[in-house]
């Protein structure tokens, strides 16, 4: 079964257009007033307009074309080739089918109590909150008990959460960021486990819209998309993020409506030289009106950008960018097999040597 | 009085005692000490030994007696009655408990609770510095267990005898700094978490708080006898915590200790102070490129072997080698001063019952039973690191390997202390992975290795395990999870402990192929180690070469381990795993490693058969690949591996290249010879290395080394005028390496 429900995935990577590492850099415009800019940032993503949100100076821009050009996406040989390969599958006439199918195969029967358990498990580490919802199925993930072989690698909602949530964290703003993410996982949780995440008119919606996010980006490989200027990718973009609203839609969650709830105030100033200004994004999700501070500090050029220091992701060990927690949650399937005790492993076939990259520019890099 | 003895003996006649049924004749054997044996049952621990005994009229006048505990493994604790015992009826008792004052002979420890617990023989003796013959009649001789009594001040909880370091609070940045207490009461069981436990909260000048986990330690002296290695306790069992700073400045300590079922102590201690520069010497996997592993930011491309364990009898079996003598430490300690004057800079040893291990069932030599570690074991554990360290090297610290809980495989589980079947809680191996009493039992060995040896700059890193797909865990996908589980939350444990953060790995056996993804993709595994055997059935790439499958081992497009941006570090490797003929072995280790640095690999592979190169002085190849990488910096984030055409093509050459903007490091080698084959000579001038055919014009540094020596042999500057740059390549037989850089 070809993996094509990293199309999704691709969506949500290609349209934003980011480099490794520049996810935390979102600019949030350059009013005097952080709030002020974020606000402005959330309206720009209201109207699906990410050429305000991502670029604030032309030196800026020049800098995220080079960055993109240069970056993890060009030279990393396992995000490029998988990317490549769902930008083929995307482009296949059976696309929406593979997606639908793989979708299946990889979120258990039991997939919405799965993905409310990890929720519940992210926001309580130490044990899961009263009254949350109750983990998965049988098996739990990976299937039935004794199922052998690989098979279809299940979605590790809790690691993409968890990657995801290092993207914001804040030094010194730890404490209120994880309680306000604890909420919303919390109220995500208690949503989620209703939803019938196999309904298949949901589906074939959200397969429609992550292929159709992958094509606004027109490019049939990475390295075409890195060779862009920003400027085309920010507005391909804009209209790929179009279609990822309709994907989330097609599950229940009106992006346009959060965003119009968000309200946007100054925070408290965390101590440091000089201090660093936080803001309070307050808006309401799954029911529920929640209270995220983030940390902003404005740069040289004037603009503020999302500051995510803390350095609690590197003490657990997190050293995985969001594109490749996306990426390894949902590679191919295990290496593992029913070799059992004294098996030796070797439970795929004899690898076929594969020559090293292709020259990238004539000069193998030299 | 002088006729008393004669009264008592006679008396003791006429009432029969002396030839009681059931009364036992002991000769002595004086001068030397005479030993009567208690035989009955006896569940070992405290107790009270009693015994009757008529001492005739004959027997020397400074006859004494006195009464023993010993453990399995001899060691001795003895009580004397005082006085001489005169000729007459004796009925004596001896009280035989942690609280008695025992004395160790004729080494001198401490007899404390937590000896106590591991005694496990008990009788009397008889001594007198006369010579004598005498027979003396023990009518009775039986143990009893020793009523509780709870010792005076048991119930003031505290700690004694402080000492620091050297006897000061002062230290240098990057040295070791001790903290010695004796608990009172001392736990019987010093290493069981749940009866006591002790730490050390550390401020440093940055305000951070590190809470360093102290654990048992007993001074150990080791001997090297020569055709082993033994291990002298002196001195009482305490607990020791042990640190290392990092940073100049002052230090505020305080020791927190906690009894079973009691408040925690808080004592203050004297501030440390810190000197000299900042230090940091442990090995890390690069932040910048998490590929390859760096020791205070500086690349550091570890160069070693696989010296699993003391010797090898696979080894000698498949390659005919000798077992080294089991002079553990002594033995391993020689192999890594040969390897370190080889150029090696790594080393991979495992924690195995029959190597360094710290638990293994009582009953064998040196070991204590089920969370009870081994003293001197441990002491052989210090030993082998501080020498690695003072030689360079440093240590791939393997926890387990996968015999200790696999049924089938190298099965060791018969003689594991958790196994059911020896008096532990656990009936199936695989509830290593999952039952709770196993995981509290790691915890506590986990807690007890990183107190002892987490500040060691010689470890490398904690590899949980050997060959994980070897085990008893890996039956079928619900197993798999559970593995999944457990290493994740081990990862997570020692991560929590280790407040120098060492990083950690686990290991799959066979080739890249077996290796599991979920498990290496957790963030808590920090490299990768793989086996990298080929050959044998099922083995890896029919008659593929060990270049290529070191290669593939990382960049095959649909398995390689690439893909985790993780140092990948082949652990074992040589042939099959049933070994493979000399001429084979020579050229996989000579070339292995060139393989690996052009591939990418997080260091050299270490070879699996160490006594195979130990015992023939085949340590050239560690230090030829040693001189081609001093001062190289394989990092970067385009830096990456690239496939160098030959031209006119030579379809037996594997030629392939670590390229970074301006400098390229590159091998050429000659598979028919990797492989077992002959090698053949190339003329120079014979052939071309195509570096690119759109390559920038620039002035260009060009060095050619001998790949078998690690020599530089040739060294030129040429200025290249744009498009393809193709290099002469000049003669050579089996393998040969370059760097090409950019002049600056």
């Amino acid at each position: 079964m070809r993996p094509i429900f990293r199309t999704a995935i691709a969506c949500a990577c290609l349209a934003s257009s980011m480099p490794q590492g520049y996810a935390a850099e979102v600019s949030l415009g350059s009013s005097d007033d952080p709030a002020a800019a974020m606000q402005a940032s959330l309206h720009a993503l209201r109207v699906n307009d990410l050429a305000t949100l991502l670029t604030a100076t032309p030196a800026e821009a020049q800098a995220l074309t080079s960055a993109l050009a240069d970056g993890a996406l060009a030279h990393d040989r396992f995000l490029s080739d998988r990317l490549d390969e769902l930008l083929r599958e995307a482009a296949s006439p059976d696309a929406t089918a593979q997606l639908i199918a793989a979708w299946s195969a990889r979120v258990p029967v039991s997939g919405s109590a799965d993905l409310a358990a990890a929720l519940v498990a992210l926001a309580h580490p130490a044990g899961a909150a009263s009254g949350a919802p109750a983990p998965g199925g049988p098996g739990g993930p990976g299937g039935p008990p004794g199922m052998p072989g690989p098979g279809p690698r299940p979605i590790d909602w809790r690691m993409l959460t968890g990657v995801a949530l290092t993207q914001l964290l804040a030094r010194g703003l730890e404490t209120q960021q994880v309680e306000a993410v604890q909420q919303l996982l919390d109220a995500a949780a208690r949503w989620v486990v209703d939803l019938d995440i196999h309904d298949a008119r949901r589906a074939k919606l959200a397969s429609a819209a992550a292929i159709a996010a992958v094509g606004d980006l027109q490019v049939a490989t990475i390295n075409d998309l890195c060779q862009l200027p920003i400027s085309t990718l920010i507005t391909r973009g804009s209209e790929a993020l179009v279609q990822l609203k309709a994907l989330a839609s097609a599950y229940g969650v009106d992006a346009d409506a959060i965003l119009d709830s968000a309200s946007v105030a100054d925070g408290p100033a965390l101590a440091g030289h000089p201090p660093v200004s936080t803001v309070i994004v307050s808006f309401t999700a799954f029911n529920v009106r929640h209270q995220l501070p983030l940390a902003v500090v404005r740069s040289d050029a004037g603009t503020w950008r999302l500051r995510a220091d803390s350095p609690i992701p590197r003490l657990l060990g997190l050293r995985l960018s969001l594109l490749q927690a996306l990426v390894f949650s949902l590679g191919p399937p295990p290496g593992f097999g029913p070799g059992g005790p004294g098996g030796g492993g070797a439970n795929r076939d004899a690898g076929a040597t594969q020559p090293p990259p292709p020259l990238p520019r004539g000069d193998n890099g030299f | 009085m002088a006729g008393a003895p004669f009264v008592q003996c006679l008396l003791a006649w006429i009432l029969g005692l002396a030839t009681a049924p059931g009364a036992t004749q002991v000769t002595l054997c004086s001068p030397i000490t005479t030993v009567v044996p208690y035989l009955g049952a006896w569940d070992g621990g405290a107790l009270v030994l009693t015994a009757e005994l008529i001492v005739p009229g004959e027997a020397p006048a400074d006859l004494g007696v006195g009464a023993y505990v010993s453990d399995r493994h001899g060691a001795w604790y003895q009580t004397c009655q005082d006085g001489h015992l005169a000729p007459g009826h004796h009925r004596i008792r001896f009280s035989l408990g942690p609280a008695d004052p025992l004395v160790s002979e004729p080494m001198h420890h401490g007899w404390s609770p937590g000896a106590s617990a591991l005694m496990a023989k008990t009788g009397i003796f008889f001594y007198s510095a006369a010579g004598s013959r005498t027979e003396i009649t023990i009518t009775s001789l039986a143990v009893a267990p020793l009523p509780d009594v709870p010792a005076a001040g048991a119930t003031v909880k505290r700690l004694l005898d402080l000492r620091l370091g050297d006897g000061t609070a002062t230290v240098a940045a990057g040295e070791r700094w001790t903290i010695q207490v004796r608990p009172d009461p001392m736990p019987a069981n010093p290493d069981d978490p749940r009866q006591f436990t002790l730490a050390a909260v550390i401020t440093g000048p940055d305000g951070v708080a590190m809470r360093i986990p102290g654990f048992s330690y007993q001074a150990m002296t080791l001997d090297d006898r020569g055709d082993r290695e033994d291990a002298t306790p002196h001195g009482p069992g305490i607990m020791q915590v042990r640190f290392r700073a990092r940073q100049p400045g002052r230090y505020q300590v305080s020791l927190e200790a906690s009894w079973e079922g009691g408040p925690t102590v808080v004592t203050a201690v004297p501030a440390l102070t810190v000197t000299g520069q900042p230090w940091d010497c442990y090995a890390r996997v690069d932040p910048l490129d998490p590929r390859f592993f760096a020791v205070g930011g500086d690349f550091w491309w570890p160069i070693g072997l696989n010296v699993h364990s003391v010797n090898d009898v696979r080894s000698q079996e498949n390659l005919g080698t000798r077992l080294t003598t089991d002079r553990r430490a002594a033995a391993t300690i020689a192999q890594l001063r040969r390897l370190a004057a080889g150029g090696g800079t790594a080393a991979e040893i495992w924690l195995a019952s029959w190597n360094l291990g710290l638990e293994w069932r009582a009953d064998w030599p040196g070991f204590a039973g089920r969370m009870r570690y081994s003293q001197e074991q441990a002491a052989r554990l210090d030993a082998v690191l501080d020498a690695a360290w003072a030689l360079g090297v440093r240590v791939n610290l393997v926890i387990a390997n996968h015999g200790q809980i696999s049924a089938r495989m190298d099965s060791e589980w018969r003689d594991n202390p958790w196994n059911r079947a020896t008096g532990g809680p656990i009936a199936d191996p695989a509830l290593m992975f999952s039952a709770p009493e196993a995981l509290d039992g790691q915890e506590a060995m986990r807690r007890y290795l990183i107190a002892r040896y987490a500040d060691h700059p010689a470890i490398m890193g904690w590899k949980l395990w050997s060959e994980i797909n070897l085990t008893a865990g890996n039956q079928d996908a619900q197993a798999h999870q559970t593995m999944k589980r457990w290493h994740e939350f081990a990862a997570a444990r020692w991560r929590a402990l280790d407040a120098y953060a060492h990083p950690i790995t686990t290991h799959w056996a066979g080739d890249y192929r077996s290796s599991d993804w979920d498990i290496a993709g957790l963030p808590g595994m920090a490299y990768l180690c793989i086996d990298a055997y080929h050959g044998g059935p099922g083995g890896w790439g029919d008659g593929g070469t060990l270049a290529a499958l070191l290669s593939d081992s990382v960049l095959d497009s649909r398995d390689g381990l690439a893909r985790f941006r993780k140092p990948v570090l082949v652990t074992e490797y040589g042939g099959s795993a049933m070994g493979a003929s000399d001429t084979l072995l020579r050229a996989e280790h000579a070339s292995a490693s060139w393989a690996a640095l052009v591939s990418g690999h997080g260091g050299a592979p270490m070879l699996w058969w160490f006594e195979w190169v130990d015992q023939q002085g085949l340590y050239q190849p560690f230090r030829a690949i040693a001189r081609f990488i001093a001062g190289e910096d394989l990092r970067g984030q385009a830096a990456h591996s690239v496939l160098i055409a030959t031209l006119p093509d030579q379809p037996r050459l594997w030629s392939h290249a670590w390229s970074r903007a301006g400098r390229m490091l590159g091998y050429l080698l000659d598979t028919t010879w990797q492989g077992g084959g002959s090698a053949r000579s190339y003329a120079a001038g014979e052939m071309r290395l195509v570096i690119g055919d759109q390559v920038a014009p620039g002035t260009c540094h060009l060095e050619w080394w001998d790949a078998d020596s690690g020599e530089l042999v040739e060294s030129r500057m040429f200025e290249h005028p744009g498009g393809m740059l193709a290099l002469t390549v000049p003669g050579f037989t089996r393998h040969l390496a370059f760097k090409l850089a950019r002049a600056p």
